[in-house]
Order: C-alpha cells, then structure tokens, then sequence
C-alpha cells in the first residue's frame, strides 16, 4: 500500500511540476535579437578590459572592437523588428490536459507490465536475521557460507553444509568442503565417500586417482557403503578392467537390500562390460547412456605406460576421433553424448557447446534425444 | 519497494522525456511560450527520476537484496563496499542507466544555467537531449531492465568479474560516460541551430566550456582505463589499440577537434558550419563507440547474433541519430550565414590545420577498428588490426599535428606572421634538437627514431612555454612589467599552454616506453636474484594470504641497487572463490627514471616460479601528461570570461561601420 502512495505523489509532483508553465498565463519573453546584442555588449565589455589591462593592444582593441559592433548593430535592428511576438492560448490548454490524462495512464501500464509492484525489498541482512526464514535451506547455507567466511578453521561448519552442496548440484563447493571437514576434524567414512563422490560428479564422472583413494579410504572405514562400490567398479571400468568390474558390480547385486534405485543401472553396465569383453557393440547404445564410456581396453593399457603429457595427447587423439566420426556419421546419440562429456573434461568448453548444438541441429525433432542432451548440459553446466 | 520506486522512476522519467522532446519543439515553432517553458522543469524532474532510480539501484546493491535480478548477477554479499557500489556500473544493465543519469545531469544543467541563453534556443536543445533521453530509456526498459526481480530470491550472488574489482576501474566508466555523453550535448546545441536554421551569439559560448568539460572527463577517462592495463593486465602495455580502446579514442579526437574549431567560432564567429558538423561527428563516434562496446559486436560478430534485441535497438538508436542529424544538417547547413573571414596563416588557419589532421587520424582509427568486424561478417576471415597498422597510418598524421602545435598559438588572429613565430620558437627548438642529440648519444644503438620522438615532446614542451614566455613579453619587457602581465594573463592562456605541455609529457614517455623498455623472464627459486637496469631483486619467496573475497600468493622480493636497498616489490596471484577466476597484482616501484615491474608466472615443477621482470622508463609521463591535460582543461575552464579574438594590424573596412561602432 505504501508503495503506491509514494508511487502516486511521486507522479502528481512531476505532474504539477510539468504542468505549470501550461497553466499560467503565459508571458511575453524577448526576441533572441536581444539576446545575442547583450552577447556582444559584452563582448565589447571583454575588449575594453583586455585593453585596460594591457593584454591587447590599442590598434587590435579598435578592430575588434570594430567587427563586434558591426554584429551589434545587426542584431540590434532586428530586434526592434519583432520583439515579444507572443501567441498564446489553445495550445497549452490542450497539451496540459493531454498530459496531465496520458502520461500517468501510459506510465502505469508500463509498470505493471515490467515492475513487481508485490515484491518487497528483501536486503540479505534482514533475511539473514529473518525467523521466518528458518526452514528456508537456502538461507540456511548463506548464515552458514558467511559464519565460515568469518571462522574458517570450524570444521563443523564444513561438515554440514558439504552434503547441502552435493544435494544444489555444487560439486566443486562440496569437494571442498569435504576437504575443509577432513582436514579440521580428521577423516571419516562419511566424509572421504561424500569428498570421492564430489570429486567424481565435479569432473562429469571421470574417476580420478585422488578420487579413487578417497573412497577406498571410505569403503575401508565402512564396509557397508555403496555409492563408493559403484563408483569404483566404474573407476575399473574407465581402466578397462572389465572383468573386475563385473565382479564388483555382481557382488552389489548379490548384497543384502540391493537397491532398485540403482539396481537397474548396475543390470545394464554388467550388459555393457560383458558386451565390451566379447568385443561386441554394446548392446543397447540408444538406451540410458552410461555415465562414463571409456576408451578401448587397448587404448587404456597404452595409456598406463605414458607419461601425463603423452596420456594427454592420447586422450585429445581419442576425442578427436570421435568429432571425426561424428562428422562423417552423425546418428549416434552415445557418441555425441561422449564427445560433450570429453570436451568438458578436458576443459574445452566452447568446443562442448558446439557440439551440444550441433548434436540439437542433428536430432533436431527428436524430442528425447534433445532431452538428454540438454540434462547433460544441465548436469554439466554448459549453457548453449 | 525501494527497489520498485526505482523502477517506476524509471518509467516516469521516459515519460517526462517524451514530454520535453516533444513539446517544446512544438512551442518553438507555434512561437508559443508556455509550451516553449515546458523544456525548462521537464529536464530538471527527468534529472531527479533517473536519479532516484540510480539511488535505489545503488541502494539494492550496498544492501545485497538478490531479489533484484541485476545485483544476483553481478554482487556478492562479500565484496568490498566500494565493489559493491561499482558494481551498479560494472554491468550492462546499470551502465546504462549511468549513462542516462549523465544524460539528464548534463540536460538539467542547460535548464537551470541557461537563463543567458535564447529561450528558443534552450527549448531546442533540451527537447534533442530529451529524444536522446526517450530512445536510451526505452532500451534500458524494454531490452535490458536493471530492475528485473527474481523470486524466490537466491542468498548469494554471482560476484563481479574480479579484474573489475579494482579502484582504478571503479571510476573509469563515470569518467569515461560523463565524456562521452558530455559531447551530446555539443550535439543538442548543434541539432537545435539547424532545426532553427539559424546560430545565436550565445551558441559557442555554451558549447566550448561543455565540449571542453566533456573532453575533461574523456581524457582522464580514457588514462584511467590505460592505467589500469598497465599494473592490472600484468605485461605492462598501456595501450593496444583494441577495439574497445579506439571506441573511445575516436570521440577524443573528433572532439579535441571540436574543441578547437569551437575556440575559433567563440573568438572569431567563424567555422561556424564546420563546428556544427564536427559536434555532429563527435557525438555519432560516441554512440557508436557505446554501440561497439555494448552489443557484443567486438567479441565476436556472432556474438551479435546471440543477443540481438539488444544490438538491433542501439543500430537503431544509431541509424535514427547519426542518419537525422546528417540528414538534417545536409538540409539545413546552407541556411547558416557563414562567419567572419581569416587569411591562411593565422590563429583559424592553424585551428583548421589541427582540425584537419585530427580528423583524417580519426578516421584512420575509425578504418582500422571497423575493417576487421566488417571483413569478418562478409567473409568470416578473422583478422586483427594492431599497433603496426596503426604505427604506419595514425603516427604520420599525429606527427606533422604536433609540430605544429606550438606555431598554433603565436599566430594572431585572422592574419599571422609565420616568420615571427618561427623566430620566437627559435629558443624552443635548439633546445629539442640539443635533447635529440643528447639522447641520441646516451643510447647509441637505436632504435633510431626514438631521439626524434624524445626531441618532438621536448619541443611541445619548450613550445608550450614560449607561448607564455612570448605572452608576457619576458626578457622583452623589464621584470615587473613580465610579472604583471603574467598576473593579468587570463587563465584560458595558462589552460592551453598546460594542455600543449601535457602532450609533450606524454609523448616524451610514449617514447621513451616503448622504445627503451627492458624485459627479463627468468624461473626463480626462492633465493634467486635478477638483475635489471640497475637494480637486483632478490626473490624471498611466496606466502598465501587472505583477502575480503579472495586467496592470494604473495611473493616477496628485495630490491636493492649496487648494494642499498632501495624496496621491497609484493607482486601477487589472486584467485576469487565466487567467480571462479583469478587476476594478477603486479609490484611496481616507480621512481624517476622509470619503473621496476614486477609479475609473478606459475609455479614450475621444481618449486621455482617463472617471473617477468620489465623496467619501463619514464613511463609515468604518459599519465602525468594526462593529468597535466586535464588540469590544463580545468584552468580553461575556471576562466569565466567572454572570449573575443582580438585580430591584429586590421585596417577599418569602411567608413559606415567604423561611424556606426563610434556611435554606440
């Protein structure tokens, strides 16, 4: 409500203020004749006192003098001519009505087509200090984020807001405040899983060594955890060591409440690594791509004696040859998937959304594939 | 609600804006004083609406409300204050409303000073700074809205860009705006005489001090920006002759033209169409420098493409002003009565010269930032224009310029004696060619051209001073007689000689920089030294440390030079949490001869760190001239007085007039 009274006396001052030349009886004003004489009676003025003070001298003086007053003179007789020549009346009147009825007409469409009228300041300070914002996870993680600004070395404060930043998709916050925990308050179970899982889903799936390490220090500490199992069966995978994958991934199967979140998922890799080890196509390449699809067990085993900067040139190979592939045959929808997914990895985002958008253009109508396309753009945070 | 009073203060300011575009223009031709009176409160409350919606806007940002879509964007609740608030202007969306606040200052200003000027006259003006107003508002509203809100509000922002988060950048972009919207108002001026078809006396005496205001601001804009690259970049360049640099170097130029021709059409009611035309151009360079800058064009063509509501809108802003106006004076320029007349060699013809150069290196940068867009959307090739093309076609226009700097001012008006101010710049130029020698000799092995450029800002310098020296007739006249005419000399004669003098300065350490500049990259383990022109530096080491809203590394060095220690050099790697990105601290000692730069590279594998060592002489001079430029403008500036050329050895014409002046 206050809003819109300040809104309205803001509009009603402005009127008023616009308005009032409008309304009053409007007076005569002089011809600019006379305005551009007294420019020139001061202009002489300017010469006179140079010349008292000696700046220009007596013969420059007369001459300027002399081209001013030629000017002078013009203006002078035209201003006798038509001085005050003053129409008034009709005009005003209707522009004063025609604004004073628009101009808080067209301005208040204009806002409610572009403003919040209903949405109230909301200064992080008193959000922050806002009771009603209690439940509210976000504000949560902000009183949090701020109190560990302030009190880095509170390794309780890490500890609680990591999981918060793995459930908001914030995993390279969340590797780190797993780290943050692990170092202030010594490792855990809990905590080296959530640092190896961070660590993971940070780099779009691909297992590093310091990944690997951290969760088999988890599955050390508990043996019951199994979200570290899966992710190094598919760390071995990514090895090319597909039979001990296989295992792992049998021996999850066989465990006490195997889960149907993930059982499915496990059901399809054992497909795809079985698939692998006979040397046949995976069998269901169209159907939920693989998180991670790796290089050839040939290629991996290559890469085991290379030095980094060989391997890396390996990896950049591989990429490249499947962009090339794609280019000569674009209808594989994994592939494509592959290639964004590499490209991110190796940090080479633009190229990742070129061939995001190119991969759209080439499923262009197929709605499904678009989806999955965008979720993994979603999921690694490319925007197109 | 603060932040929605902003947001209808916005909308309400481009409906005043209509209002004093359109009615005055009406009065001025109905002849109708109370429409005609409109022009004077509309731009004054169109000043106070944008400005409440500035203030909310600051006010959204200091108080982090993140319920406003632009400070989620582009704030963090981390940053320093004095990031938070410019921030406000370190993004599209409230630059742009900067850049209409500057709009309507500079319009509110002409309403309330101007009671000297012709209502007629003042009416015109402030309904063309008013479209201007309309068309910039409409594209803050429609295309890019500051006051977008979001809901549920996020808690904590994206952060700003951290290169951005420097204080020399904080007030780059105000300076930069204020000079460049400053020349819209040379525009307006200019717009409003050919819509009357007709130049009063008071014109040049509002346009020169706004030009040169606007100029002001520009130049130390534009230092500011460079001054930045210069520490901030961290390879100690300063200039780059990048796209965004030339957008705003061009509007200098022209409008260091302008300024000039202004001068002469103030003192001497001549070059008059010319100055109409130059604020014409003046202000078409800096729209079209905003138009590059802010529409992704420079980026890439593509990127046009990605965003183009936006850069179609500010095209069409362009073609609608830079068109009309052309239009405009196309049609009407002939109705304007030409001024007086000046031989070829005199104070105007100079001007003319310095115009003529101007403009023609003008539009040299203006072929060699366009060519490369225009090449890459007719053939996709992408080519860059740099400091080459610009060395072979800016410098030899520039060069000529500025040795005919110091003639400019010792020829009389109207007609000059270009022998007598050769013979009064004798002094000067044995001097420069003394400096030319010398410097010659100190540096034996080239490159050969630089004791020319040293030689060339000594004459600018020793020019500028024998114009004071020639004005107050020194060493003519006894010494009190010298004192009290340097007392009486108006203040627009020291102006000039200052301005002329900090060109000097600079290009004295353009030269010396870039011709003489010294380079070491070196892997340094901690307890390694370099040497550098002079000076050895010791490196200690490196440290974390924890800033506001960043981590940092800071390596130590100690500086000593034949054995005294002279300082102790901190460069640094900061990496920002919240952007995710890092910027670079360079250590710099300055002292006379020049500075002692310093950068900090990676971390190398056996724990050393690569550093770059450069030593750039005199490199301040570049911005010392900057300054000295800019001070110089301001004392023009303070000079209230009416200018009146005052032509030399002029013979009465004819009788009637010198009667007629008798008898006034």
């Amino acid at each position: 409500m206050l809003l819109w009274v300040i809104l309205a006396s803001l509009t009603a001052i402005v009127l008023f203020v616009l308005l009032r030349p409008l309304a009053g009886s409007g007076g005569s004003e002089p011809g600019r004749d006379a305005f551009n004489a007294t420019v020139y009676r001061d202009q002489l003025d300017e010469i006179e006192a140079d010349r008292a003070r000696g700046l220009i001298g007596e013969a420059e003086a007369e001459a300027a003098r002399l081209e001013v007053a030629r000017r002078l003179l013009a203006a002078d007789e035209k201003a006798r001519d038509k001085s005050g020549e003053v129409k008034s009346g009709a005009p005003a009147r209707i522009a004063l009505v025609g604004v004073a009825l628009a101009l808080p007409l067209a301005v208040l469409s204009l806002y409610l087509l572009y403003g919040s009228p209903r949405l109230p300041d909301q200064p992080l300070t008193a959000r922050l200090t806002d009771p009603a914002q209690e439940k509210n996870v976000g504000a949560l993680v902000a009183r949090v984020e701020a109190r560990l600004r302030a009190h880095p070395e509170e390794g309780e404060g890490w500890d609680a807001i990591a999981p918060v930043y793995m459930a908001g998709r914030r995993y390279a916050d969340a590797a780190d405040a797993y780290g943050q925990a692990i170092r202030l308050l010594g490792p855990s179970a809990e905590r080296l899983s959530g640092y190896g899982q961070a660590l993971v889903l940070e780099k779009g799936g691909l297992v590093s060594e310091e990944a690997r390490r951290a969760l088999e220090q988890a599955l050390a500490r508990d043996a019951t955890l199994v979200e570290p199992r899966i992710l190094l069966a598919i760390a071995k995978e990514q090895d090319g060591d597909y039979e001990a994958a296989i295992e792992d991934w049998r021996g999850l199967m066989n465990r006490e409440g195997a889960d149907e979140r993930w059982r499915a998922m496990v059901q399809t890799r054992i497909a795809d690594a079985e698939a692998h080890l006979s040397g046949a196509p995976p069998p269901a390449a169209d159907a939920t791509p693989p998180v991670v699809s790796g290089p050839s067990a040939a290629d991996v085993a290559a890469a085991e004696t290379m030095s980094p900067g060989e391997r890396q040139a390996m990896v950049e190979g591989m990429v490249q040859r499947l962009a090339a592939r794609l280019d000569a045959q674009g209808d594989d929808l994994a592939g494509w998937l592959r290639l964004v997914r590499a490209y991110t990895v190796l940090g080479r985002d633009d190229e990742a959304r070129e061939a995001l958008a190119r991969a759209k253009g080439q499923f262009a109508g197929n709605t499904q594939a678009i989806e999955q396309l965008d979720a993994l753009a979603a999921e690694l945070g490319l925007k197109s | 609600m603060i932040a929605e009073t902003g947001h209808y203060a916005l909308i309400l300011a481009l409906a005043v804006a209509i209002v004093q575009m359109v009615l005055p223009v009406i009065g001025t031709r109905l002849r109708d004083p109370q429409l005609t009176a409109v022009a004077v409160p509309a731009a004054q409350a169109e000043f106070i609406l944008i400005g409440i919606a500035f203030i909310a806007l600051t006010t959204a940002y200091v108080t982090s409300d993140f319920s406003v879509l632009n400070v989620w964007q582009n704030s963090h609740s981390a940053k320093p204050l004095l990031y938070k608030i410019s921030g406000v202007w370190g993004n599209h969306e409230g630059s742009m409303v900067l850049w209409v606040l500057i709009l309507a200052l500079f319009g509110a200003a002409v309403a309330t000073f101007g009671t000297n000027l012709p209502r007629q006259l003042q009416a015109n003006v402030l309904a063309v700074q008013g479209s201007i107003a309309v068309a910039f508002l409409l594209f803050i509203i429609m295309t890019s809205n500051p006051f977008a809100r979001l809901d549920p509000a996020p808690f904590d922002g994206q952060g700003l860009n951290p290169v951005l988060q420097d204080p020399a950048l904080a007030f780059h972009p105000p300076f930069l705006y204020a000079g460049y919207v400053g020349f819209s108002m040379a525009f307006s001026f200019a717009v409003a005489a050919l819509i009357d078809g007709r130049i009063d006396a008071a014109w040049a005496r509002w346009v020169r001090p706004w030009t040169l205001a606007a100029w002001m601001c520009l130049t130390i804009g534009i230092a500011m920006g460079s001054w930045w690259a210069y520490y901030e970049l961290g390879w100690g360049g300063f200039w780059f002759w990048d796209p965004v640099e030339n957008a705003s170097f061009m509007p200098w130029l022209a409008g260091t033209a302008l300024l000039h021709s202004a001068l002469v059409m103030e003192k001497r009611d001549a070059l008059k169409v010319w100055t109409i035309l130059l604020a014409i151009i003046t202000f078409s360079l800096s729209l079209m420098g905003t138009f590059l800058v802010r529409s992704g064009v420079l980026t890439s063509v593509h990127a046009f493409a990605v965003d183009p509501e936006r850069g179609v809108f500010i095209l069409g802003i362009m073609a609608v002003f830079i068109g009309g106006a052309f239009a405009l004076f196309a049609w009407r320029a002939p109705l304007l009565s030409q001024g007086g007349l000046f031989a070829p060699i005199s104070r105007e013809g100079s001007l003319v010269l310095n115009n003529l150069l101007l403009t023609v290196a003008c539009a040299a940068v203006l072929v060699g930032t366009l060519y490369p867009l225009a090449l890459e959307a007719v053939t996709g090739e992408k080519i860059s224009v740099g400091a080459p093309f610009f060395n072979l076609t800016f410098v030899p226009l520039i060069v000529p310029l500025l040795i005919a700097v110091p003639f400019g001012p010792l020829l009389a008006w109207k007609r000059g004696d270009l022998y007598a101010a050769a013979q009064r710049l004798m002094v000067a130029a044995i001097v420069s060619l003394g400096v030319m020698i010398v410097a010659l000799a100190i540096n034996q092995k080239g490159p050969w051209l630089a004791p020319l450029g040293i030689g060339l800002g000594v004459w600018l310098l020793m020019g500028a001073a024998t114009e004071i020296a020639t004005r107050v007739k020194l060493f003519d006249a006894s010494s009190t007689e010298s004192w009290r005419r340097a007392r009486n000399l108006p203040r627009a004669a020291y102006g000039s000689a200052l301005a002329h003098a900090g060109v000097g300065l600079m290009v004295i350490g353009l030269v010396a920089t870039t011709a003489w500049r010294t380079e070491r990259i070196e892997a340094l383990a901690p307890g390694g030294t370099v040497d550098i022109a002079g000076y050895q530096l010791k490196f200690e080491g490196v440290a974390p440390r924890q800033g506001p809203n960043y981590q940092e590394r800071v390596a130590v060095f100690e500086v000593t030079r034949d054995g005294n220690p002279v300082t102790e050099l901190r460069p640094s790697k900061r990496a920002f949490a919240v952007e995710k990105s890092a910027t670079t601290e360079a250590g710099i000692h300055n002292s006379w001869r020049g500075d002692l730069y310093v950068v900090l590279g990676d971390e190398l594998k056996d724990g050393g760190y690569s550093i770059r060592v450069y030593f750039n002489p005199m490199v301040r001079l570049i911005w010392i001239g900057a300054l000295v430029m800019f001070f110089g403008g301001g004392v023009s500036l303070s000079d209230r007085r009416l200018r009146v050329g005052a032509p030399k050895r002029a013979k009465p014409k004819s009788k009637t007039a010198t009667v007629a002046a008798e008898g006034r």
